[in-house]
Order: structure tokens, then C-alpha cells, then sequence
């Protein structure tokens, strides 16, 4: 559905994407991650032809982004990080305006309003000025004019930033609810929301994709499925060596007096317990995220980039 | 083009809504009908000689020694202003003297004033206005004798004097153009404020084409502008001055407005803020009210000149305009328009200029050279 091949983009001197290439399939919902600054914005701004690429293509259901940019707009739903909405509308105001900028039949029109303004549960202040709306009920509204023509995909650029849990929590809850009838690229700053949301995740730094897959894929990459989060009483008493060489051992980190040990199986965990004997404080299991993956992987690129 | 149109539907919707435009909109209404009440009322006395005085009724406070034996002036000075006392002396003592000398007709007055003193003005207009009326009366006489002796010869009083016709060809015509340069802020409004909001990033978003956004901004207020020239073109009428050819003079106006527009939109796409726009428009307005008020200054001392207030001038003042001065002054129309509005639109289309870093002036002349 969404083609990206080596694009690039430059601000200035500032090189924001450097020859990047990504897919993503009809109704999967692809994640963006990425430290601030790493070109995620950059990135879905081309796909929705907000920006010029400098070099590349991009193609959105085969059309190219440079060519038709018109048809792959009204195709695209769209919401910024910040939604920036115009504050002396209303909200059904602003989706009658947008309603009508993307060529939404006027009869077809007042019935989609009604329905997406009580999807994201906005019926009851939907003649209130937006200038009176918190910053979770503008966001609401936000992936509400994002939906307004109802657009096969649907690019979300940190849809739960800065929001309280519980609004958070509501609109990944609705964004999940729209998996496999949309086509979805979100950018987060948040991993566990990716891990929860995306099938399939591209970590961005520095303007370069260091890897895409599922969750899972990446994780298992990086890390076990299990890390192991063990506080010494004299760091200095451990064989590292011995321990890399136990199978099952993925991966080991020492931090001061925090060891961390990254796990493919349970089973070994006394073996290690036994070895450590005498030198343990106290130890912790814990499940890999996608944050030991990206912490991981953006250490590491950027040690590679220096 | 139909998105455009949404846009600028939206924008006239919006601005119309706004309580802020609206009292802007109709204060500058009502200040209008003020100065054409006042303008009506100074033509009006200046149709009919009469000049507004005030009497500071000073009895004694300001004395004139005037020798005039036939009283000629004496006879017009007002004895509520100046006391006048009757001498026959030829020159100042201590006082101020006036001096009429007059061997049948003209006449000679010399007025000798003590500057030193705050009395001397009173002395110095009263005297001006008494030689003035004097002056009328005695044109008046030789002309009622001429008339006794030469049958063919008459006053002409048809006809307008200078500042008659600069305040009905120059002052009604800037006030005609004035509305272009009013709503300079709603485009800077409807344009920096995108950028400044934020709000700009989901339209750029919308299924319509960068310069289509510009267009229907521009064409919003331009329709605001033509909206408001109805109305100040109405109260001018209403307030007793003839506009003839109005619908032509509108035409003009709103073509006028065009390039005017398009010059703000281009000052509004470069300005990354409020300020930078305010300061750009200020310096630009600047030129553009020379371009049009210099060739007019010129068309009213030397009778010749192109532009589009010389024609509005001309068409006040019922004078027949060439169909090669229509010509230069719209296709020089035209020609700004195309310039202002290709340089926003290819402005807007930049990705540096919406998101940054935005390039230089120089930088940006270079590269469209």
C-alpha cells in the first residue's frame, strides 16, 4: 500500500533522512520509533506530501507522492503531533471545513459528522469553541478530522503525547479498534504503545531506519524474551566470562552493582543464582521490551556513528 | 479552482464571525461617515465664502491706530475684535498702525505691528479678513459698472476653486482607495497565522494544491474589500458627493485591490511571524501609497500621468479617459498581479520557507535568477 525507496531529505545543512526504505502492506498498522530528531516526522510528513522528497520515491497505492500528489492526499487521513486545530470553530465546524476540502458529498457529509463525533465521544461539545477544549479533547477532534472522509490510510503522529493515561489509554483503544480497516502509520515516542498497537515496527535514528519488524522479531534480535535484573554486593567478584559462556545467556550488562542478563529461557536462571552464590542482593525477572530494543539499537548505532 | 473556493468561503465565514473584525469593520464605517459629515460641512462654507470665526470679544484688549481717510478698510474692521482708533499719523507710535493710502483706486494698507505681543495676531487676521472684504467689495463695484457699460462681459461664478477640486477629485478618491490598505492584517491573519497556529501543516494536508490555498485566501479578502468599498462608495453618495461612473470607478478599485493582495500574501508567505509581517507590510504599503498618490500629485499639477487613481481622479472630475490610459493602467495591473502572486505562490511551494530553515532575501533572488 505505502512504498518508501531510498529517500532522502535535507533542511539546510541538517540531513534529515538519509536514503530510507520502508513498507507497509494494506491494513497494517506500522510503527515509527525513534529518538526526537531521528526523521520520524520528517518521514510521514513526504508520505502524506506535506514535504518534497529531495531524492527517492514514494508511492501510496501506486501512485507517486511528486506526481499525483492530490489523488494520494484525499487518500490519506492525517493527524500532526500537535493537532494545531483553528480555535474559534466549533468542532463540527472544523469537519464540515475539512468535510468539504476533501470533497465529502454535503448529504454523505452531516451524517459522517454526527457519526465521528460520537466515535470519539465529542456529541456533547460539538457546537462548544475549541478554544475551551483540553489538550485530550482537541486530539479527539484531531483524529476525528483526520477520519472525516474516511481515508483508507491514516498517518498518526504521536497521537498520545502529553495526554493523561486514561485519554491515552482511549485512543489506543480506538486506534486499535480501527486494525485491519485502515492502514496505519504511527509514530510514537512511547514503546509500549507500539509494542500493544503496531504489527510491525521501524526503529529510525539520525534519519536512518536501523531495522523493521514485528515487535517480537526485534526484540528477540536484541535480547532473550526474559531479562534478568540482579543487584550485587561486590560487582567486582563476577566472572563475566563464565557466565556468557552458560547457555541460554543472550546477553549480559553491568551498570554498577545492577547486573542485567538477558534470557532466551527461564530454566537457567538458578544456574546463574548459583554461580553469583554469596555475591546477591536481590534479583528481579522481567519481560524484553521494545525500550531494551530501542535503547539497544540507538546505543549502538549512534556508538557506530561516532 | 472548487477548493479554492471552500477556502475562501470558510475564511469570509470566519472573518465575519469574528467579533474583533466586525467592530474593526464597522468602526471604520462609522469613522468614515464622520469625516464625510465634517468634509461636507468645510465644502459647504467654502461654496459660500463663509469662514468659521470666533469673537474673543475683548473690548479694548486689542487696539489699531488706522489712518484711512476715505475708510476703506476701517468701515470692514470689526469693532467687537479690534478697537479701532482714528489717526492721522504715517507711522507707528507705540501701537499697531494700519495705512491705507489710495489715490481713487487700488489702494495701498500697510500694517504696523509690535510682534512682541500676542495682540498682534488678533489684529494681523482681523485686518486680513477687513482688506479681503473690502477687496470684494470693490471687484464687486467695477464689475457692476462693467456689466452698465459692456453688455457681453459677466462674473463667471461656475466653476471650482483649487482645494474645492483637490477635495473632491484628490481627497474623495484616497478615500475611495484607502479601504485596499485596510485589511492588510486579515491576510497577514489568514496567512502568518497559519504558520504561527500551526494550523497550516493540516491544510498543506488537504487534498488541494499549495498555491490553490493562497488564492482563496487572497480571494477571501478581496471579496471583504469589495464588500467594503460598496459600503464606503454608498456613504460617500450618501453624504452628498457626486461619484460619477461609480460602477466603473468600482471596477478599478477592485481590480486595484488585486495586486495589492497579492503583494500583502507575498510579504504574508515570507514573515515567519506577526512581527516580521506587521514590519514588511508597513514598508511595503509605504511604496505602494507612492505609486499611486505621487503620479496623482503629478496628474493634478501638470494635468497628465497613467495610473489607476488618475483614472478614478479623471472619472470624479467627468473628464473623458483614452482607451490607451484604461490599457496601460490595467494591463500594469495585470502585469503586478501576475508578478506578486507568482513570486507568493512559488514562495509558499518551498518546503524551507513553510518548515524551515528559511533562506535569505539574497539567497532566494539567486536562485529564482
Amino acid at each position: 500500500m505505502i512504498e518508501v525507496e531510498s529517500v532522502r531529505k535535507s533542511f539546510g545543512k541538517i540531513l534529515a533522512l538519509d536514503d530510507i526504505s520502508f513498507r507497509v502492506d494494506k491494513g497494517e498498522l506500522l510503527g515509527v520509533i525513534g529518538p526526537n530528531g531521528a526523521g520520524k516526522t520528517t518521514a510521514i510528513r513526504i508520505i502524506a506530501c506535506i514535504l518534497h522528497p529531495d531524492k527517492g520515491s514514494v508511492k501510496v497505492a501506486g501512485l507517486d507522492v511528486t506526481q499525483e500528489p492530490i489523488k494520494v492526499k484525499s487518500m490519506i487521513g492525517y493527524l500532526p503531533e500537535e493537532p494545531n486545530l483553528y480555535e474559534r470553530f466549533t468542532p463540527r465546524n472544523l469537519l464540515r471545513y475539512f468535510g468539504e476540502l476533501y470533497g465529502v458529498p454535503r448529504h454523505v457529509l452531516n451524517h459522517r459528522i454526527d457519526e465521528l463525533l460520537q466515535l470519539v465521544g465529542m456529541e456533547d461539545r460539538a457546537d462548544d469553541q475549541i478554544n475551551t477544549f483540553s489538550k485530550g479533547l482537541r486530539q479527539r477532534v484531531g483524529i476525528a478530522r483526520a477520519l472525516i472522509h474516511d481515508p483508507p490510510i491514516l498517518i498518526l503522529d504521536e497521537p498520545t503525547m502529553g495526554l493523561d493515561p486514561a485519554t491515552a489509554t482511549s485512543i489506543r483503544e480506538f486506534i486499535r479498534g480501527l486494525k485491519g480497516d485502515k492502514t496505519m502509520i504511527l509514530c510514537t515516542h512511547y514503546m509500549e504503545e507500539a509494542d500493544y498497537l503496531c504489527d510491525r515496527v521501524a526503529i529510525l535514528n539520525q534519519g536512518r531506519i536501523l531495522d523493521v519488524g514485528t515487535p517480537q522479531e526485534l526484540k528477540s534480535k536484541i535480547k532473550g524474551d526474559l531479562a534478568l535484573e540482579i543487584y550485587l554486593v561486590d560487582p567486582s567478584r563476577v566472572n563475566l566470562d563464565l557466565l556468557e559462556e552458560l547457555r541460554g545467556v543472550k546477553n549480559i550488562r553491568l551498570d554498577g552493582n545492577k547486573m542485567e542478563v538477558s534470557l532466551q529461557e527461564r530454566d537457567i536462571i538458578p544456574n546463574i543464582i548459583r554461580m553469583l552464590e554469596g555475591n546477591v542482593y536481590s534479583v528481579n525477572t522481567r519481560e524484553t521490551t521494545l525500550d531494551d530494543v530501542f535503547i539497544e539499537m540507538v546505543h549502538g548505532d549512534e556508538l557506530d556513528y561516532n | 479552482m472548487v477548493m479554492s473556493w471552500t477556502i475562501t468561503k470558510w475564511e469570509i465565514k470566519s472573518t465575519f464571525r469574528s467579533r474583533k473584525f466586525l467592530f474593526i469593520f464597522i468602526f471604520q464605517i462609522v469613522t468614515l461617515f464622520l469625516v464625510m459629515l465634517i468634509f461636507n460641512g468645510v465644502l459647504q462654507m467654502m461654496n459660500t465664502g463663509e469662514e468659521v470665526t470666533l469673537l474673543p470679544s475683548l473690548g479694548e484688549f486689542a487696539v489699531l491706530d488706522v489712518n484711512d481717510p476715505q475708510g476703506i478698510i476701517r468701515d470692514e474692521i470689526n469693532p467687537d475684535v479690534v478697537s479701532v482708533h482714528t489717526t492721522d499719523a504715517r507711522s507707528p507710535m507705540g501701537r499697531s498702525l494700519l495705512l491705507v493710502e489710495s489715490d481713487g483706486l487700488p489702494f495701498n494698507a500697510m500694517l504696523f505691528l509690535d510682534s512682541s505681543t500676542p495682540m498682534s495676531n488678533i489684529v494681523k487676521d482681523e485686518v486680513e479678513s477687513a482688506v479681503d472684504r473690502s477687496s470684494q467689495k470693490i471687484t464687486s463695484q467695477i464689475m457692476a459698472s462693467m456689466e452698465r457699460k459692456e453688455a457681453n462681459i459677466r462674473e463667471e461664478t461656475v466653476g471650482e476653486s483649487l482645494p474645492l477640486k483637490l477635495i473632491n477629485k484628490v481627497m474623495v478618491a484616497i478615500l475611495l482607495v484607502l479601504p485596499l490598505f485596510l485589511f492588510g492584517n486579515l491576510i497577514i491573519d489568514s496567512i502568518v497565522g497559519e504558520k504561527e497556529r500551526k494550523t497550516g501543516e493540516s491544510l498543506i494536508a488537504m487534498p488541494i494544491s499549495r498555491s490553490h490555498i493562497i488564492l482563496g485566501k487572497s480571494m477571501a479578502v478581496i471579496v471583504i474589500m469589495a464588500i467594503q468599498l460598496i459600503i464606503w462608495m454608498i456613504i460617500i453618495m450618501a453624504s452628498g458627493f457626486r461619484i460619477p461612473n461609480a460602477p466603473l470607478i468600482y471596477l478599478i478599485l477592485v481590480l486595484t485591490a488585486v495586486p495589492v493582495v497579492g503583494l500583502t500574501s507575498l510579504v504574508a508567505v515570507y514573515s515567519k511571524n506577526y512581527k516580521e509581517a506587521g514590519i514588511g507590510i508597513t514598508f511595503v504599503y509605504i511604496i505602494v501609497i507612492g505609486f499611486l498618490i505621487v503620479p496623482a500629485l503629478v496628474y493634478v499639477s501638470q494635468g497628465r500621468g497613467v495610473g489607476p487613481l488618475i483614472l478614478i481622479m479623471k472619472l470624479l472630475g467627468s473628464e473623458n479617459i483614452t482607451i490607451s490610459n484604461m490599457l496601460l493602467t490595467f494591463s500594469g495591473l495585470v502585469v503586478s498581479s501576475i508578478i506578486f502572486y507568482g513570486l507568493a505562490l512559488w514562495l509558499f511551494e518551498r518546503d524551507d520557507i513553510l518548515f524551515g530553515p528559511r533562506p535569505g532575501v539574497l539567497k532566494l533572488l539567486r536562485g529564482l535568477l
